[in-house]
């Protein structure tokens, strides 16, 4: 079955270009068949690979050639190993179930189907980067990714937030990637190829055909190349500002980028490429901390913001934060398992909150939503059992990897990232649960008709709902006491143990419970039972955390003042250098040639005889030169 | 049949151009029929040509070789030999097909002209040109052909350019006259060098590069060749448009019709990095490597200068042209770092650039035609009247800023490749290019596409069938080398091999 | 028999007349006319070249049938332009024949 693994990213291919070629005016029913039937067969392929990986284990890489360079050649191909199984396996179900609910999302869009052809080529995108067997395939895959977020962020192009949103977009991750272009092509300069095995095994060996840099510090930065491009796309600190500001494409599109194909990217890749980081201590603690901070600073934002997309996409960061801090602390199984679970929680809370858009005509502020309990239930309890996975509360999906990811921060001795990480997980279930008091209890606080209208939306939309809401509850126990710690076994492919894992501790995991209660029963007090006035805090003593936290700290007016208006100053500085100086004094000569001529011009007399005059006296000055040089006449 | 075939290639439009001379004035749809006719011909030839030529030879094909000027006793006792031969290797091979693509969508692009039939005519003498420069083994030869261009230029921009064209097509044949100086002075160099090793005063390229290849050190001095080198590169920097000699290039795109800038922007522009490859990597390669670290400089320079540059322009077309020049800032520093993949990747890009140059000229020509305008500020919403026209223009822009699967990025990877191996730390500062090109790319397609459309660019018509030609082909042709690169690079593996061979690097 | 120096001589004199001619005359036949005595004076110097310079050889009185050749339809393509402008002009004065100033 493994052999067949290009399959998968072959379906969406398909779709993409059927609906291409069908054009933007096709049926919408035929458009949904289309795409969800493609991204089924993928799921379904996705799962005989996995059932045929834990069986027999990984499999060598299937590669062709693609263009010799020299004596050098550069193959693409596919491979499959546990941990690509299990992406497949995940990319393929979320996006089953996204392309499904944007049937009732998108219904009626005048371009329905330009939406699914994007959505498709996105899905074809994170397939080709999973089963990508070179960094070169990755990278390409990794670029086409950043394109179609692109496009379906700036889905809504008409809208000048949306284009400006999908700019910062592919800008912001593209920064990132050039940390990522340089690194893979110095790998491959050191190294002679791009294939993840032969790479690997230099990396061993630390034997690289560079002269410049000391093995060990070459290691380190390419290691930190590498990781800036997944902090990039991963929207780790300090490049994580793109993320918040895609909110402004249609609501699957969220679910797709945050749960499966666009960040989950970047944690993939570092787990992918993990022997590299791991060769170098340094890089690892680097990526620790950027973990760290990034989970504790979004968490921070997400605490005060309103709009109900925003606080998901906060909870977004901080949760790859985690990841992040994971593999940093070379949890590597931890990581790679709360990529996972969060994949599924994630996509279901975006998911109902886009039913919750939906229902009451695309506002997203939850300043004017509440009781919306009452209308829509089945929402309602979706988004309650995400909101609980998220916050980490036994026995949902996000406790069982949360609590192995504090484990191993606490386990690798740096007591900092795990108390980071607690502060996080409070903040986490907090701020989730403001979201869901503020929405779904009290009373309606926007416009009555609205909410008279407001009505659960059709099957298309809740059956994938329910379905993630099951993913949400049992996915965590894969990987849990009870089940002997399945998912460890099957990510190590029943070889050595990557990174380092440990044995659960009851006492901490009690404590991670504890904390996020504490959070959740904050946010009761003071969004459902309101004995604690949230504004009174707002504007008394917690003032200017509040506005800090409310502006984001400010980093996307930093960025604005520090680097983008210096970078057009230059611009401009530089066109002012090519007009005036650079041209200018092209010009110069062009002018000064032309004043000249200005005043020699009245030589030219018409009188064709003080031409032969002058040309009379010249002749006779030149022989008389001539023979002044010879010497005379003898 | 196969004996002629580059010979017919290169005159075909010149014939085209004689035909047109007996075409009635009044007549508006003739001489383009003519011209379509004279520049496809041309095009199956060269089609032919690829389908016949054998990528794993290094040499010359399909040469054709006639005595042209036999002057005995020119130099000394040295006798003159100018030939008239013609060949295909496999670096010539890509030029010859992008010429042959972009002429003939160059005259599908040309929208109802004033005085068609000298339009045409003038086109013709410049197609006929750039074949010759492709496609010459004499150096006499090329510097004819390349003369060539430079007439036709000066007119078809003095013409039928903007309103700055008087001034524009003057500055246009200064510089890329002086170019050619450059280039003479160079060529006549080299062919007295090889002289006093042959014994034979030859202008015939493969002669001259064997002399030099195999000449003693006493001889030919390595100083002598780095003489001849700088006064070479310093034709090919204006040649090539290279800051800080690149201001004609911007004015050029500014001022003349879409085809032409199609022209100028997809082949005659690439003149330069031909010659750089011909001539000073296939002849100079000793020269080229001691002044590699200046030419990775300038090209650093060139890939940041003229992005920061671009950045702040207001019209399209400049905008293009400053792109341009940053794309071909990666050329030299691929050619600088004088690897297999840097050489690869400088002819990939050029080759790329060249074709993305054309669709991005076409794009905004057709944009111009219903607009009326091509500031970028004063566009918007375009997606609405012309999604198609705007889908393109976004699939243009995203290639030219590199993205993979397309023939952008393979070009931009490999000549990273090969820089970071000799470069490290000026790589590293010219990959700075690589984001500013999304930044200045996608403001722009997004500034003219994206937004709310304003109420006078409502209604306006998207593409024509007849628009469909150029923009699908060289998209096809672009997608084809960024999906399958082999297509390209098989061509050039064995030349640039050889090459490299001969450096020992 | 005369010499050299008498042939070269009248070569000078006829050139110098000539000159003196097309440089200062005002008619526009006359200098055409005195440009033909220059013509002439330098086929004179062929010829005595031709017959007594260093190596005699018929090369100099071909060259004068060229120049006599040239020197007749270089006339009758001047006189063919002074025709043309006077019947424009009204004018055979070579000064007022300025058009080719700045």
């Amino acid at each position: 079955m493994v052999q067949n693994a290009w399959l998968i990213p072959l379906f969406p291919l398909v779709a993409y270009l059927l609906l291409f070629v069908l054009g933007r005016r096709a049926q919408e029913g035929i458009v949904t068949a289309i795409s969800v039937l493609a991204a089924l067969a993928g799921f379904i392929v996705s799962l005989l690979i996995l059932s045929d990986v834990h069986a027999n284990g990984a499999s060598a890489p299937y590669v062709f050639h693609w263009l010799t360079v020299g004596q050098n050649t550069l193959s693409m191909g596919f491979e499959v190993t546990p941990l690509n199984a299990m992406m497949l396996t995940v990319v393929t179900f979320i996006s089953t179930l996204v392309l499904l609910f944007s049937k009732g999302y998108l219904h009626g869009d005048a371009r329905y189907s330009v939406f699914y052809q994007y959505l498709n080529l996105f899905i074809f995108s994170m397939l080709g980067l999973v089963i990508s067997p070179n960094l070169l395939q990755v990278y390409i895959f990794w670029e086409l990714v950043g394109l179609c977020s692109f496009l379906l962020v700036g889905f809504w192009y008409f809208k000048p937030e949306a284009a400006a949103a999908a700019k910062k977009a592919f800008i912001v991750t593209r920064i990132g990637d050039v940390g990522l272009f340089i690194g893979i092509v110095l790998i491959y300069v050191a190294t002679g190829t791009f294939e993840y095995s032969g790479v690997f095994e230099a990396f061993e060996a630390k034997k690289f055909a560079i002269d410049w840099i000391t093995p060990d510090h070459f290691i380190t930065l390419v290691a930190i190349l590498m990781f800036i491009g997944a902090m990039g796309k991963s929207a780790q600190f300090p490049l994580h500002t793109w993320l918040p500001d895609a909110m402004e494409g249609p609501t699957p599109v969220s679910a797709l980028i945050h749960a499966a194909t666009m960040v989950a990217a970047g944690v993939y890749l570092v787990a992918r490429a993990f022997p590299i980081f791991e060769a170098s201590p340094d890089a690892l603690t680097v990526i620790g901390i950027i973990g760290g901070i990034t989970a504790i600073f979004a968490a921070l934002i997400g605490l005060t913001q309103n709009d109900i997309k925003r606080v998901v996409a906060y909870s977004t960061v901080s949760q790859l934060g985690y990841m992040v801090m994971a593999l940093g602390v070379s949890a590597y199984a931890a990581s790679t398992f709360h990529l996972m679970t969060h994949a599924f929680f994630k996509a279901l809370l975006f998911l109902a909150a886009g039913s919750v858009i939906h229902a009451i005509h695309h506002n997203q502020d939850i300043r004017f939503m509440g009781g919306l309990w009452k209308k829509l239930p089945l929402t309602g309890w979706t988004f309650l059992i995400g909101a609980l996975a998220l916050s980490g509360i036994p026995p949902f999906a996000g406790f069982w990897s949360k609590d192995e990811i504090l484990l191993g921060a606490l386990k690798s001795g740096n007591t900092t990232l795990f108390v980071l990480g607690l502060i996080a997980a409070f903040c986490t279930a907090f701020y989730i649960f403001r979201v869901f008091f503020m929405t779904f209890t009290g009373e309606f606080r926007g416009e009555k008709e609205v909410y008279e209208h407001a009505h659960e939306s059709g099957s298309v939309m809740t059956i994938p709902l329910v379905l993630l809401s099951i993913m949400a509850i049992v996915a965590g126990l894969l990987n849990s006491p009870l089940t002997d710690h399945a998912f460890e076994h099957f990510i190590f492919g029943g070889g050595e143990e990557i990174g380092k894992v440990y044995d659960t501790e009851w006492w901490l995991a009690g404590l991670a419970t504890v904390v996020a209660l504490a959070g959740i029963g904050l946010s009761y007090l003071m969004y459902k039972s309101k004995s604690i006035n949230p504004e009174a805090l707002a504007n008394g003593p917690l003032r200017p955390f509040y506005q800090l936290s409310l502006n984001k700290f400010y980093v996307d007016e930093l960025y604005h003042v520090a680097i983008v208006k210096p970078v057009v100053w230059i611009g401009h500085i530089l066109n002012f250098i090519d007009k005036w100086v650079v041209d200018g004094i092209v010009h110069l000569f062009g002018e000064g040639t032309y004043i000249g001529s200005l005043g020699l011009k009245y030589s030219q007399n018409g009188q064709v005889q003080t031409y032969g005059l002058v040309t009379l006296i010249g002749a006779l000055l030149l022989i008389g030169a001539a023979m002044y040089a010879v010497g005379g006449v003898k | 049949m196969m004996g002629n075939l580059l010979t017919l290639i290169v005159f075909l439009p010149l014939l085209g151009a004689l035909i047109l001379g007996f075409v009635p004035r009044s007549n508006d749809s003739q001489p383009k029929a003519v011209a379509m006719i004279a520049t496809l011909l041309p095009l199956l030839f060269a089609g032919i040509l690829y389908a016949n030529f054998d990528s794993g030879q290094t040499g010359m094909q399909f040469t054709e070789s006639h005595d042209w000027i036999h002057i005995a006793h020119a130099f000394q006792d040295k006798s003159l030999v100018i030939g008239y031969s013609l060949g295909v290797d496999g670096l010539s091979m890509p030029f010859l097909l992008l010429t042959a693509v972009v002429t003939f969508l160059g005259v599908l692009a040309t929208k109802h002209m004033h005085r068609a039939k000298e339009f045409y005519i003038w086109y013709l003498i410049l197609v006929t040109g750039l074949y010759g420069c492709f496609l010459s083994l004499d150096l006499f030869l090329f510097f004819l052909f390349l003369e060539m261009t430079l007439v036709p230029m000066y007119f078809l921009i003095g013409i039928w350019g903007g309103d700055r064209k008087g001034q524009v097509a003057t500055k246009f044949l200064i510089y890329r006259g002086l170019a050619s100086v450059g280039i003479l002075v160079a060529f006549v160099a080299l062919a007295y060098k090889a002289a006093m090793v042959t014994g034979v005063m030859t202008m015939d390229m493969i002669a001259i590069t064997d002399a030099f290849a195999k000449a003693p050190a006493d001889v030919i001095t390595s100083s002598f060749k780095q003489g001849i080198f700088l006064v070479l590169f310093l034709a090919i920097l204006i040649e090539e448009a290279f800051f800080p000699f690149h201001t004609w290039l911007p004015d050029t795109h500014e001022q003349a019709p879409t085809s032409i800038s199609m022209v100028v922007g997809g082949v005659l522009m690439k003149i330069g990095a031909y010659v750089l490859f011909r001539i000073g990597v296939g002849i100079l390669p000793d020269a080229v490597q001691y002044f590699a670290t200046l030419i990775a400089v300038i090209g650093v320079i060139n890939i940041v200068y003229a992005a920061l540059v671009a950045m702040v322009q207001r019209d399209w077309r400049r905008l293009l042209a400053f792109s341009a020049i940053s794309h071909m800032g990666v050329v030299l520093l691929g050619v600088a770092a004088m690897n297999q993949a840097g050489l690869q990747g400088g002819v990939f890009m050029t080759i790329s650039s060249g074709l993305l140059s054309g669709l991005l000229f076409f794009l905004i020509g057709a944009i111009k035609e219903r607009t009326g305008t091509t500031i970028i500020g004063a566009l918007g919403g375009l997606s609405k009247p012309m999604p198609i026209l705007a889908g393109f223009l976004l699939v243009a822009a995203l290639g030219s800023l590199g993205l993979p699967g397309m023939s952008g990025f393979i070009s931009e990877i490999l000549a990273f490749m090969g820089a970071f191996k000799a470069f490290p730390v000026l790589s590293a500062v010219g990959t700075l290019g690589i984001i500013l090109a999304a930044v200045y790319l996608l403001w722009a397609m997004q500034r003219t596409t994206y937004g709310p459309t304003t109420a006078q660019l409502e209604g306006l018509p998207d593409a024509r069938a007849v628009e469909y030609v150029p923009m699908v082909v060289l998209v096809a042709l672009i997608i084809l080398i960024g999906v399958y690169p082999s297509i390209l690079g098989d061509l050039v593996n064995h030349t640039i091999s050889s090459y490299v061979t001969r450096i020992g690097g | 028999m005369l010499s050299v120096e008498q042939f070269l001589t009248l070569g000078a004199i006829l050139f110098c007349i000539g000159l003196f001619g097309a440089l200062t005359k005002r008619n526009i036949i006359i200098v055409l006319v005195s440009i033909e005595l220059m013509l002439n004076a330098v086929n004179i110097n062929l010829l005595t070249f031709a017959r007594f310079g260093l190596m005699p050889s018929i090369n100099g009185q071909i060259f004068t049938l060229f120049t006599m050749t040239i020197a007749a339809a270089e006339l009758a393509v001047g006189l063919a332009v002074l025709i043309s402008l006077y019947r424009n002009r009204n004018t055979s004065d070579v000064r007022d024949q300025d058009l080719m100033k700045w």
